[in-house]
């Protein structure tokens, strides 16, 4: 099997009466390692995982996510293989309480009811959130609510996960969570884009590190 | 061309009110369409893009001709067009009637985009010196501001519940309902929420901290305004008369 899971090949994109953020942009990800992108405000870190979900279309280049390409393939079919966590995590917020929050989808998507409210449980449990269970969504905190959206992430069984700033305002017991599932997921082939601004982070979880400077790869670290 | 584009959002109003009124009263179609044709006109020289504002608006404009449409099937009254039978599906009568409503929400959409050509600070220093109170300004302030945020935020969050694995197109009628059900909450209770950030917002900033409020910066009326106020009379005037 191909170890590449996504590729993006001479990818040019602007936005509406914008600059060009991206111009012949290549780059391609294994499906079993985790790498992480690094970048300033604006260098286009967003705009990429936006493209390769298909939120965004380029204007040259095609994007191939298991070797076919991602245009005409909708977002609930792209959502079924890859788990995508926003940078800002109201957008995923849906339930009207934390355990809601991580059944809603399944309980649309899925008949197998008593496997998924187990799951559930469990990342409750995982990411020490089991006692705000009941708590509606809207009244978290900023780290609450983001380690919530991952955890909805991780409920469903995808096979690799893009994650936009995950780190941003969660403590470090969180962070310590984060990480070994990351790894533990890794373990069992399933690789991760990871934007981040936390170095730390990035050294303890990524094989590959990619520095994004204006829409081009300033830097790589393997 | 350029003098239009210096008009008083204070003349602008005064225009949409005396437009509108007319395409109100007015049941000709004859009249209705010289109406629209000014509109488009005037729109257009005030630095506004008529074709422009029908494209942002073309889902509604669906439905007005849905609703046109239904209107002229329902209307009995007149010489039928089109019978099935001893019923009348379409008669010219219901065809005016069609036309009729079609022109005249045509002539009040496009004669109030012409308050799009003004910033939303000259609009809301215009209604301010028209001694409108300064709480029900600001409230039109804020949700010609609010309504492009909360249609972003319904946005993303269909793209999220897209990326959760929903697929709208194959999931059935009973789910999508349910669907619809977590995505209308979740907005709700954002806008609520983010509409008492605003209001703490405001309150920190000295809103009605005093009984009036002064503006750095005041409209004046010049010699073009009270020439378009005067020619818009005139004109809805001279329908009036001749109609």
């Amino acid at each position: 099997m191909d170890d590449k899971f996504i590729s993006l090949e001479s990818v040019s994109f602007s936005y509406k009466k914008g600059k060009m953020v991206f111009k012949d942009f290549s780059l391609s990800l294994d499906r079993n390692s985790i790498s992480i992108i690094l970048g300033e405000n604006g260098s286009g870190k967003t705009t990429l995982t936006k493209l390769i979900m298909g939120i965004l279309s380029p204007q040259k280049g095609e994007i191939f996510i298991e070797g076919k390409s991602n245009q005409g393939v909708s977002l609930g079919e792209m959502g079924k293989s890859i788990g995508y966590l926003f940078q800002n995590p109201d957008h995923q917020i849906f339930g009207s309480s934390v355990m809601e929050q991580l059944t809603w989808s399944s309980s649309l998507v899925s008949n197998d009811n008593e496997n998924y409210h187990e799951k559930a449980k469990y990342l409750l449990k995982e990411f020490g959130i089991e006692n705000i269970k009941d708590t509606y969504p809207f009244y978290l905190s900023m780290g609450e609510k983001r380690i919530l959206a991952i955890a909805s992430v991780m409920m469903r069984d995808v096979k690799y996960l893009i994650f936009d700033e995950p780190t941003s305002s969660l403590d470090s017991n969180r962070e310590e969570v984060l990480v070994n599932m990351l790894l533990n997921l890794k373990q069992r082939g399933i690789g991760a884009l990871v934007i981040t601004h936390d170095y730390d982070f990035s050294k303890r979880i990524g094989q590959r590190i990619i520095h994004l400077e204006d829409g081009r790869i300033e830097d790589e670290l393997i | 061309m350029n003098l239009f584009r210096r008009l008083d959002p204070r003349s602008k109003i005064f225009y949409v009110g005396v437009v509108s009124t007319a395409a109100v009263v007015f049941d000709s179609l004859v009249y209705l369409s010289i109406l629209l044709v000014v509109s488009f006109a005037v729109l257009y020289l005030c630095g506004g893009s008529g074709i422009g504002t029908l494209y942002r608006l073309r889902k509604i404009l669906y439905l007005l001709v849905g609703i046109a449409i239904v209107q002229s099937i329902f209307t009995s009254e007149g010489t039928p067009i089109i019978t099935i039978g001893s019923i009348r599906i379409l008669t010219d009568y219901g065809v005016f009637r069609g036309l009729q409503f079609l022109i005249r929400l045509s002539v009040i959409i496009v004669s109030s985009s012409i308050l799009l050509t003004s910033t939303n600070r000259d609009l809301t220093q215009g209604l301010l010196q028209l001694k409108i109170p300064y709480e029900i300004v600001f409230m039109l302030l804020i949700a010609g501001k609010f309504l492009p945020l909360l249609r972003d935020e319904f946005n993303n969050k269909v793209i999220a519940m897209e990326l959760s694995g929903v697929d709208f197109k194959k999931i059935g009628f009973k789910k999508k309902l349910t669907a619809y059900k977590y995505l209308l909450l979740p907005v709700t209770v954002n806008s609520l929420l983010k509409s008492k950030e605003m209001a703490i917002s405001m309150e920190v900033r000295g809103f009605r901290a005093m009984d009036r409020r002064s503006s750095y910066r005041e409209l004046k009326f010049e010699k073009i305004d009270l020439a378009f106020i005067i020619s818009s009379m005139i004109f809805i005037t001279g329908l009036f008369i001749i109609r």
